[in-house]
Parts: C-alpha cells; structure tokens; sequence
C-alpha cells in the first residue's frame, strides 16, 4: 500500500513550547484519517507542516511522495484559519480559487455551481461572502478546498461552527469522496465525530503522537468487554452480587436503576461472545429487558492512553 | 510547465488585486473626478479671479496738514481707481500664456475695484477722537491721517540706525525719520478694499512728494518703469523663449505626481495584504499558491493600479502643459526617463509595503513599522526646493544616488536642469535604484512568507531580523 503522507522524526519548537516533539507517523493512500486531540496538541501544527507552509526544526516530510509546494494543485487543503474575501461574491470566490489550483476558467464555473448545489448552498453564487451565516461561509471555504478534485485532501477542524445537520452533510460528503478514492485526513478536537467517519485514527497530545491504528485494529486493543444491562427492575441486587459471578469483574450501576454496566474478563474467545453461563446467571437476579456489548468510545481510547479525557486536557492547557 | 504556471497564479492574483482595487466605483469616481475637477479649476480659476469685487461707496476722510493729498486721490480714484497694479502681479499676468489671459479679460480686472468714494478733507486733527465716532457710527468709509512729515522727502537709509538729531533738514525738505500713514478703518472693512484704499493713498502721497519737490511725476514713473524681459534660450536647436517661471514649476510637479502616486498604490499594497491577513483568506491563498508568488502578484497589481492613476494624473498634466503651449519643456527623454524611476520608485515602496502588510495582523499596527519609511518618503519633499533650485549642486548629486531617494531626486533633477545630467550619473542611479529594487524584493521575501502566517502582536525589528534568517 503506497503512503499519501508520511511523517519521519519531525519537531517543530515555538520559543520554549515544543509544539511537536519527534513525531513519525503515515497515512496509507486512500484511507480517511481522524487526526485527533485536544486543542493545542500539535495538530494545526503538523498539518501546516505537511502543507509546507512551515518547516519542521528537525525531521522529514513527504506529502504525495515529495514536498507539498510541488503538488499545490493536487491537495485539498482547509486551513484552521480561514476566510473568505468579504465583499467578493461567493461564485467569484470560488472561481478564483479553484483557478489558482490551475483550473481553467469555464470549467470553474461550472464546478463551483455544481458544488454549491451539493452543499445546500443552491442561489448564493451572487452573494456577497459577507452576506452569508458563518456556517455557509465555512461549506463555501470547503467547496474552495476540495473542487480542484484534489487526490489527498487534508482538513482542519473541518466541521467547527457547523450545526448538527450540516455537520452530519459535510461528514457525509467527506465519506463520499473518499469512497470516490481520495485520500482524507482531517482534525478534530471532537472524537466522536471522528469515530462515525474515519477509518483509521492518530491521536495526539502534548506535542506526541499516543496512538496510530486502524478502526477496527483500535476495537480489538481497546475493547474493554463491557456489557450493558438494562432491567424492568432495579439493578441493586446484581451489584451486591458482582463477586459471587464468575467472569466478572466489576459492576457498576447507573443513576437510573435501571441498567448496569458489566465489566467482564478476558475470555480469549476470538468471536467475542458473551458467556451463556453469565446471562443465565444474571437472569437470575433480575428480570433482563436488553443486553448488548458496549464499544469503546475514542473518547474512552483517549482516557485510556493519556489518563484523562480530552476536554480535560484542553482545560488543563489553557 | 511550473514556471508557466506560477506564472499564471501570479497573473490571477494581481487581476484580483487590480481590480478590487481599480475597478470599484469609488476610485474611478477618484481617479476621473479628481484631475478633470483640477482641470476646470484651471481654467475657472481666471475667469473667477477677474470677477469684480463688491463696490466700495461712502465717504473717506482725509485729516491733514497745509499740505492737502485730496485733489490726487480723487484724480487717480476717477483714472480707474484700482491703481496700477503692484508689479510682482503685472509680470505673473506677463507670464501668463495667452490663452489663459483672454479669459481675465486684460488682466487688470483682477484688482478692479468699483468705486464711488467722496472725499472730505479736515485739517482740525484735535477732533480725531469725534471722527472716530463718526466712522463707528458708519459715516466714514475710512479716516488717513497724513501729517506733513509724510510729504516731505524721507532721507536715506543710513548704515547707523539710530538717528539722533530728529530736525527736519529744511533746506532740502528732507526729514530725518519716516513717520507712518494712519488708516482707520471700520471694523467690518473688505480686506481687498482697504489695500485699494492704501495703494490710492499711498501713490498720492508719493506724487505729491514729487510735486513739491518740483518733478514731474508721470516723467517719474516712466522712468522706473521696468521693461519687460523676454528670456531666449539658446538651445542646440535654435532658440527658445523660456517661461523660467512656470518652468520652475514644472519640476516639482513631476516630483509631486511621482511621489504620490507611488506613495498610494503602494499604500494599497499595504492594506490588500493586511486585509487578506485580518479576514483570514491568507492561508487558504498559500494553500494554492506560494508566499513569493502571493507577494509578486500583489505588488504587480497595484502596478498597474499605479500605472491607471499615472496616466490619468500625468495625462492631464501633459494635455494641460501643451494647452498652456508649455508643450516644449517635456521631452521624449524626460518624460521615459521619468517612468523608469517611476518604475523603481514604486517597487522601492510596495516592496517595503508588502513587508510591512505582512508581519502586523491590523492596520493600526502598521503605524510603528510605517513611522521610519514616512520620515524617509519625506526627505524628497523637504530637499526639493535647493535641488530644484541647483540640480547639480553636491546636495543634488548624493541625494540622487541614495536608494530610497534616487526616483524622486533624479526626475527633479532631470526637468530643472538647463543642461542634460550627465549620462553617468543617470546610468549609476538607475543601476542603484534597480539593485535596491533587487535587494528590498529579497529582504520582502523573507519577511513575507513568515510574517503573513502570524497573527496578534506586531513583531519587533529584532524579531523582523529573525524571520530573515529562518530556512
């Protein structure tokens, strides 16, 4: 499998703040990859470096097998800090975008129309940018990233400032263009956001990459077997009784009363199944309505690697 | 293929720049307005300043001695009133080429003042202080006080200021101190109709001097009248006349357009880059094209909004000089030599503009970087006056010759010169003002690409330096 990026010992210092601290990671062409972490972790950092907008102090960087100056017109790039010309209208906007990534200037036309048309955004061609909702404006700066139909595509915070609906179209269409075989990579703060589209992830903290897998390889290492219950009745005699069941570890009661949490044993069965001993026993003791078992979270990856969650580590670093 | 295609983005960037610059009503309503108003002010200006000021009409007083000024000032009231006009005004209008001067009528209409003034004459100077209150009350236009010192002969200036013996010489009818004319006027007097009233007042005392001396005055006047000049100059192609007035202007009007058209196009270098960096575009810019290129692009297109402001301002210019058949003092090589420090003089400022957009966030922010580049961009204007005055002096020669100054220094020179600079000085400046060019693009480049990724805080000259040295 050939590499869209690859990232090779690289650091990047800002004054006494070590941004970046030798890291080396690769993102396999045609992958849609979830670059995460909380804020300031290094991820607009790394990104504008693959971008060659600016240089690591140390290492080295391949984007599309060389540097990414050659192959401007071939990448899709959505900075973090974006904007759009005020008082030019969104169609000219887009049309002088997309020539500067060299395309020719009937063809733009039609690309920005069909794009706009794609996004929701149908009549906004003569608007003014200025007259749009920060929202629109941020699917029109996405049209501007991608309609050059750029072969690797690399998006910073992409869905910030969007509301639910939007950012459900636009985590839509970034499926879609990579199941057309582009190659995507995009940041996000929000994990779960990245766990409905990617298929394989990079977190990042503290200038550090934690942890470089695949979806499904990340559900297999971190897949803490646990088992949520909900019952008809309370759950309060099956805590008391989590020591007397084998295979169990832990059982943890929600507010409500009604479901628990079971946190089960390492079995070593490869298909994942849940013991039929154990869900005779626990019948047992209350009158069982579900049972399904639980997948991690990346938010739950992200605990487990650096031993907080995300939003604590942004609050910590601010 | 990349170089065509660099080529190409670069081109795109300064249309956009060129034309959300240019192409806007509100500096094509500038760029038209201004030089077609400047036009009709021109023309206007004649045919307003000939415009008969409002009729002076009332009573002057005239309180005196034994000698009585009166009958005079009533003749030269009644020969046209205005008085003849004061002679630095008479040669201005000399100059003045004749197509300008058939709008002003002769001229003289310019101190036409109409009149109808009656004079009463008093010699009870004791009763100054009812007369007073007679003007205040509006009964007099305007009291002069002439004592009879007044009309004696003044004596002559001598090197000891401090005259000690105050008796008047009777003999030769000479007085040994000067007294004054007093003109009491109401408070609410016409400036233009006061100096009528001095200039009347003032020939009548002069005439009556003469008289009672024994000359004759209009014999007098004749005599110091100053002929007029016809300057030729003798040109290898024959000769010229020379308007040396006007044509010291000339120079300084060239300076003028160069400088401000320099100075605002690269202004707008300036605040393009800020813009795209405070409306946060910049970096969605540099995703497709490269920092040098952005930067290229820009400067190239407030190029050619210099050259549209150039052609209007410098056209009107042109069409106005030829208009006033001042069309000889412009020649082919001035005028070309004139574009190629043009050329210099704009990359020198846009250049430094660009470096300046890029590394503030705000437009307030660039006030501190600007401050140093201001006091140089002044330097032209404070030394254009000894450099057009001797535009080969030392003075001239060095200024020519010191980077940010040679496109405006060496155009003066150029135009107020009589004879062509020598050709090695204009090659040495031009070969100046290029490789500064060269080396300010360089230093730009280096500041640009870093400084249009920062935001917050202007950097330092320090922090300038460092951004020179990153890879």
């Amino acid at each position: 499998m050939s590499t869209a990026i690859e990232v090779r010992n690289v650091s990047k210092r800002y004054g006494d703040n070590l941004a970046v601290n030798d890291i080396s990671f690769a993102v396999p062409t045609g992958s849609l990859c979830g670059f995460l972490g909380p804020n300031g972790a290094g991820k607009s950092t790394t990104i504008r470096m693959i971008m060659s907008i600016i240089y690591p102090d140390s290492g080295t960087i391949l984007a599309r097998g060389g540097s990414a100056l050659d192959s401007k017109d071939r990448i899709g790039y959505l900075p973090e800090e974006r904007g759009v010309y005020r008082k030019m209208r969104v169609g000219e906007f887009l049309r002088y975008i997309s020539r500067l990534k060299g395309i020719d200037a009937r063809s733009s036309a039609k690309l920005a129309e069909d794009w706009l048309e794609r996004m929701d955004l149908p009549g906004v061609a003569r608007k003014r940018c200025q007259e749009l909702s920060k929202g629109m404006q941020q699917k029109v700066q996405f049209i501007a990233t991608i309609m050059h139909d750029p072969e690797l595509i690399i998006l910073d915070e992409p869905f910030s400032g969007l509301d639910p609906v939007n950012a459900n179209l636009l985590g839509r269409v970034i499926h879609e263009l990579n199941e057309e075989g582009r190659t995507i990579i995009f940041s996000t703060h929000v994990l779960h956001q990245a766990e409905q589209i990617c298929d394989r992830v990079l977190m990042i903290n503290k200038g550090g990459i934690v942890l470089d897998d695949t979806m499904s390889g990340l559900r297999r290492t971190f897949d803490p077997r646990t088992i949520l219950l909900r019952s008809s009745e309370s759950v309060e005699g099956l805590t008391g009784a989590a020591g007397s069941i084998p295979g169990i570890i832990e059982i943890r009661a929600h507010e409500d009363e009604h479901t628990a949490e079971i946190v089960l044993e390492k079995t070593g069965d490869p298909m994942n199944r849940i013991p039929p001993e154990l869900i005779a026993r626990v019948s047992e003791l209350t009158p069982v309505t579900a049972l399904e078992l639980r997948r991690p979270t990346l938010d739950d990856v992200f605990v487990a690697l650096v031993g907080r969650s995300v939003s604590e580590a942004e609050e910590n670093e601010s | 293929m990349k170089h065509s295609s660099g080529l190409k983005k670069m081109t795109l960037i300064a249309w956009r720049d060129f034309r959300f610059t240019a192409l806007t009503p509100a500096f094509l309503l500038g760029v038209v307005t201004v030089p077609i108003l400047g036009l009709i002010g021109l023309l206007l200006y004649p045919i307003l300043l000939s415009q008969a000021t409002s009729k002076l009409e009332g009573t002057l007083l005239i309180v005196e001695g034994e000698d009585s000024i009166a009958p005079l000032v009533e003749t030269i009231l009644d020969e046209g009133g205005g008085g003849r006009l004061p002679r630095e005004l008479q040669r201005a209008l000399d100059e003045m080429p004749e197509g300008m001067m058939s709008l002003t009528g002769d001229g003289k209409g310019m101190l036409q003042i109409p009149t109808d003034i009656e004079i009463r004459t008093s010699q009870e100077v004791e009763r100054l202080e009812t007369f007073k209150t007679e003007l205040r009350n509006g009964d007099f236009i305007a009291i002069a006080v002439i004592e009879d010192t007044l009309l004696q002969i003044p004596p002559p200036p001598t090197d000891d200021d401090v005259t000690t013996d105050r008796e008047a010489d009777d003999e030769h009818g000479m007085v040994t101190e000067a007294s004054s004319m007093t003109l009491l006027i109401p408070s609410d007097s016409l400036p233009q109709h006061i100096a009528m009233l001095e200039q009347v007042l003032l020939e009548s005392i002069v005439e009556t001097r003469a008289l009672k001396a024994g000359y004759d005055y209009d014999e007098i006047r004749r005599m110091i009248e100053m002929p007029p000049v016809e300057v030729l100059r003798m040109t290898e192609d024959g000769t010229e006349s020379d308007r040396l007035r006007l044509r010291m202007i000339v120079p300084v009007l060239l300076m003028m357009l160069l400088w401000t058209v320099a100075l605002t196009s690269g202004n707008y270098v300036l605040t393009t880059t800020i813009e795209e960096k405070s409306n946060k575009v910049m970096e969605v810019l540099l995703s497709a094209v490269s920092p040098t290129q952005l930067m290229a692009g820009k400067i190239f297109g407030q190029a050619a909004v210099a050259a549209l402001m150039l052609v209007m301002f410098g056209g009107i210019i042109i069409v106005g000089l030829i208009a006033l058949a001042l069309g000889n003092i412009l020649s082919v090589q001035l005028i070309l030599l004139s574009l190629a420090y043009f050329v210099i003089a704009y990359f020198t400022i846009a250049t430094v503009m660009a470096a300046i957009g890029s590394a503030v966030s705000e437009l307030r922010d660039a006030q501190a970087l600007m401050t140093p580049v201001i006091v140089v961009l002044m330097m032209p204007l404070v030394l254009y006056i000894p450099i057009n005055n001797n535009p080969t002096s030392t003075l001239a020669v060095v200024t020519s010759m010191i980077p940010p100054l040679t496109p405006f220094v060496m155009p003066l020179r150029l135009a107020a010169a009589p004879e062509p600079l020598p050709a090695w000085e204009i090659i040495t400046s031009l070969l100046i003002g290029v490789g500064s060019v060269v080396f300010l693009l360089w230093i730009t480049s280096r500041i640009f690409r870093v400084g249009v990724l920062m935001q917050g805080k202007p950097p330092s000259p320090m922090e300038l330096l460092r951004w020179m040295r990153y890879r």
